[in-house]
């Protein structure tokens, strides 16, 4: 069939219509980042406490996403919830001698041998600064944890927050790869400081030598 | 005339800026290293202050396992991962003294023995710009385009080594290096870009005198 001026001028608008959606989308695309540190951690060279512990992931820390804007207007995101998962796996399975995962705080009764301490970690606070906020090469993430210990009977053991610090320079890397690096330096850190300092706090430690340690009503 | 232009572009950015350069050591202790024997470079953590740029602690791991005297080099991120959390930024040890209580740590002095590291180097500082001045303009008309005028730029790239030897557990000594830079771009219808690469003659020099400070060859 011939080509009339109405179809050609048809076939214009589409071609410009979808040239303009595509223009817009990668528009949207570059004003947007998102974050999912995929790494592993590596096992904290530590000994182990002489406890079984059960490890309680509530949604809160499961789905953690971090989103802001900053001054630059871009849009940011940051999965947080899979590599908390991972990071906190590999150092509660460093430092206890059984580290099980439970799908509620009730749950660990039902375990066997029932475990000396429950673990609920939760995400606080998290901040991001960008250059542009700094005036510094560097992107930073701090991270504040928030973990309850519990015994196997579920009173409160130790209420203790933890906080990790990671920066990352912008030379060489995209702002995505910064970021991404600045967080994953911040959950080391924080999982640097789980490891050496929980077996040091003073009630797990008085835990350990059968001492009392809950508080008083 | 265009070819001759581009010409005089590539030669600027081969001739480069000015640059000056000053290297420092402090030697505490004598040094060598026996076959098998390794050393690992590590940044200082930017917990305690200017950690030293990514890019410069690669260009310094290249460069300190290149050349004649080439040292064997363990792989920073494999050894900060094996001693994991004993080097992180705020675990690391802040000096030598510490170094007996590290090794002491059950598995630690395993997991170094195993790598052959005999000393690890840790670098700080960093590259800044110090001042700059100048203006150029540019413009592009239907009978072509160019730029007209002068910008400049200063750098200082200023960093400190500390050799640790694991074997004595003491501080062997220090290596420093500082190169102050004059980037100049004159432009007369093409600029014509000097610039001086403050932080690569810093790894350069670094490089070369940690070969001969870690050999026990620079004395």
């Amino acid at each position: 069939m011939p080509e009339t001026a109405n179809t050609r001028q048809s076939s214009i608008r589409a071609v410009a219509g979808r040239s303009a959606l595509l223009g817009l989308v990668l528009l949207l695309a570059a004003c947007a980042a998102s974050v999912e540190p995929g790494q592993d951690f590596p096992t904290p060279l530590v000994d182990r406490l002489p406890l079984r512990a059960a490890l309680h992931y509530p949604p809160a820390l499961l789905e953690y996403t971090h989103q802001e804007q900053d001054s630059g207007q871009r849009k940011w995101t940051v999965q947080l919830g899979p590599v908390s998962q991972r990071m906190f796996d590999t150092v509660f399975g460093a430092l206890f001698t059984t580290a099980s995962r439970i799908d509620d705080i009730a749950g660990a009764r039902q375990l066997a041998p029932a475990p000396d301490v429950v673990i609920e970690p939760t995400v606080s606070a998290f901040e991001l600064s960008t250059p542009a906020l700094s005036g510094t090469p560097h992107f930073a993430v701090w991270i504040r944890y928030q973990l309850e210990l519990f015994d196997a009977g579920g009173a409160p053991l130790l209420s203790w927050p933890v906080t990790g610090y990671g920066q990352a320079g912008t030379g060489g890397m995209s702002d995505e790869a910064s970021v991404e690096r600045a967080t994953l330096l911040a959950l080391r850190d924080a999982a640097a400081t789980i490891a050496v300092e929980l077996p040091r706090q003073p009630r797990i430690r008085a835990f350990l030598d059968g001492e009392p340690v809950h508080d008083e009503p | 005339m265009a070819r001759a232009l581009l010409a005089l572009a590539a030669a600027g950015l081969l001739l480069g800026g000015c640059m000056s350069s000053r290297l420092e050591e402090s030697r505490h202790a004598a040094t060598g290293i026996a076959e098998g024997e390794s050393v690992v470079i590590l940044a200082r953590s930017y917990h305690k202050g200017k950690a030293a740029e990514e890019k410069l602690i690669d260009c310094i791991n290249r460069r300190v396992q290149s050349g004649a005297d080439r040292l064997r080099v363990a792989p920073q991120q494999e050894f900060v991962d094996a001693l994991f959390p004993w080097l992180e930024p705020r675990m690391a040890p802040q000096s030598a003294e510490a170094l007996p209580a590290l090794l002491a740590r059950p598995g630690v002095a395993e997991r170094i023995e195993a790598r052959g590291v005999r000393y690890i180097v840790w670098v700080d500082g960093n590259t800044e710009k110090s001042s700059g001045g100048g203006s150029m303009g540019c413009a592009i008309g239907p009978g072509g385009g160019g730029c007209l005028g002068v910008t400049w730029w200063e750098d200082d790239a200023s960093y400190k080594a500390t050799i640790w030897d694991l074997q004595q557990q003491s501080d062997a000594g220090s290596v420093n290096a500082k190169v102050h830079g004059t980037s100049v771009i004159p432009a007369l219808i093409i600029p014509l870009p000097l610039i001086a690469r403050t932080q690569s003659a810093a790894c350069s020099d670094m490089a070369g005198q940690l070969r001969h400070f870690i050999a026990g060859t620079d004395s």
